[in-house]
């Protein structure tokens, strides 16, 4: 069953994707990230000392500041900024820099749509560029639910309007390594199946939630390759 | 912790100004180069002084309006020193030179009468522009004020 999405894509394909590091020159680490018309800036600035009053002294903590587009910041950013922390918490190695403050501020150029992917994608590739440790990069999708029971990926505003329910997705990105494939795996699967974040809104049942996961986990391969791509360090050409 | 100029810095800065050379090469009436990029929805756009980068967005809404001022709408200006732009900017209350930035721009844009604030009225006494103004300011390396308008 094909739907005819406004801006002629596929259910699976994603928008086009656009990645640019070290775009602040004040900040330590800042990233902007694009899908289509959804644009998000990240800055990070890295390890302050202290850390704030009812964190874990022991380990590294992350503080993010999401700062919208026009408006004050309301319930709906504390909501994001919550996500997102618990999210950079689970990528970030915590324990080598113990009582610090590391301030990731997202701020949300456009919104069209799959916000909060971006968001997390910014402010991974962000933390990449201020050379904070990372365990792994992170690759977050947005998938929703049409109301006739099929998938559709990376939606737009419109879409995202008329959808009856969506999930946002965050997986670990695909591995390369030398390592043989036997140490990869975490209990029989390849890591990039493990699930770091899932946020739902609207009702679904199970089946079909396990459906996006699917169809989540075969779209960011495509995205993991993309960032790894332009993460990559540039050389001057000569 | 704030940074603070040493005395060489303060020696070498004078010493150049006097042989009329800034620090960075110009002049002293020279000005950098200005960037003007607008968005693409209305309403938004991006500007680069050198190194200073600040983006606005403009949004306007129907609002009823004070039984004061029936025939006009009214022009506010949110000016938001993200931490982005300098770590020690804390969010929340903004600074006393971040309120008297906003405010130096606000009457400027309001006192020129820039934005004619009749012509936003609709229904008189009734429904108003309201039309507000948010400007993020993503790097600062000086000269704020000037490029708000």
């Amino acid at each position: 069953m094909e739907i005819d999405r406004l801006d002629g894509r596929t259910p699976n394909q994603l928008r086009p994707l656009a990645c640019t590091r070290n775009v602040l020159n004040r900040a330590h680490g800042s990233a902007s990230w694009s899908q289509g018309d959804t644009k998000v800036l990240a800055a990070v600035y890295g390890p302050k000392a202290g850390t704030k009053k009812n964190e874990n002294p022991e380990k590294a903590c992350i503080e993010v500041i999401w700062k919208p587009k026009t408006g004050q910041s309301g319930k709906a950013e504390r909501e994001y900024e919550m996500i997102l922390k618990r999210t950079l918490q689970s990528i970030c190695i915590l324990t080598l820099n113990p009582n610090t403050t590391t301030s990731v501020i997202i701020q949300v150029v456009n919104d069209d749509g799959a916000l909060l992917p971006c968001a997390i994608n910014a402010a991974c590739a962000a933390l990449v560029d201020a050379g904070i440790p990372l365990k792994h990069l992170s690759v977050a999708i947005c998938c929703c639910l049409a109301g006739s029971g099929y998938v559709i990926l990376d939606p737009s505003k419109l879409e995202e309007q008329k959808m009856k329910a969506f999930v946002y997705l965050v997986f670990p990105n695909s591995v390369l390594s030398n390592l043989p494939e036997g140490q990869l795996k975490v209990q029989g699967e390849p890591m990039e199946h493990g699930i770091i974040t899932s946020v739902t809104q609207g009702a679904m049942p199970v089946e079909d939630y396990l459906h996006c996961l699917e169809r989540g986990r075969a779209a960011t391969a495509k995205m993991s390759a993309f960032l790894r791509k332009s993460l990559q360090p540039k050389l001057p050409i000569d | 912790m704030a940074w603070r100029m040493t005395v060489n810095e303060n020696k070498f800065i004078e010493t150049a100004l006097e042989s009329g050379l800034r620090i960075d090469g110009r002049r002293p009436f020279d000005y950098r180069t200005v960037d003007i990029k607008f968005g693409k929805d209305d309403g938004s756009a991006e500007v680069h002084l050198g190194q200073t980068h600040v983006m606005a967005f403009v949004t306007a809404q129907l609002v009823q309006r004070y039984r004061d001022r029936p025939n006009e709408g009214s022009l506010s200006i949110f000016t938001e020193f993200s931490p982005m732009a300098d770590p020690s900017f804390e969010p929340g209350r903004p600074a006393e030179y971040a309120v008297e930035l906003g405010r130096v721009i606000d009457r400027g844009l309001r006192e020129s009468r820039a934005v004619d604030t009749e012509s936003l009225c609709i229904l008189s006494g009734k429904f108003v522009w309201a039309v507000r103004v948010d400007l993020h300011i993503l790097i600062m390396e000086g000269k704020l004020p000037l490029f708000f308008c």
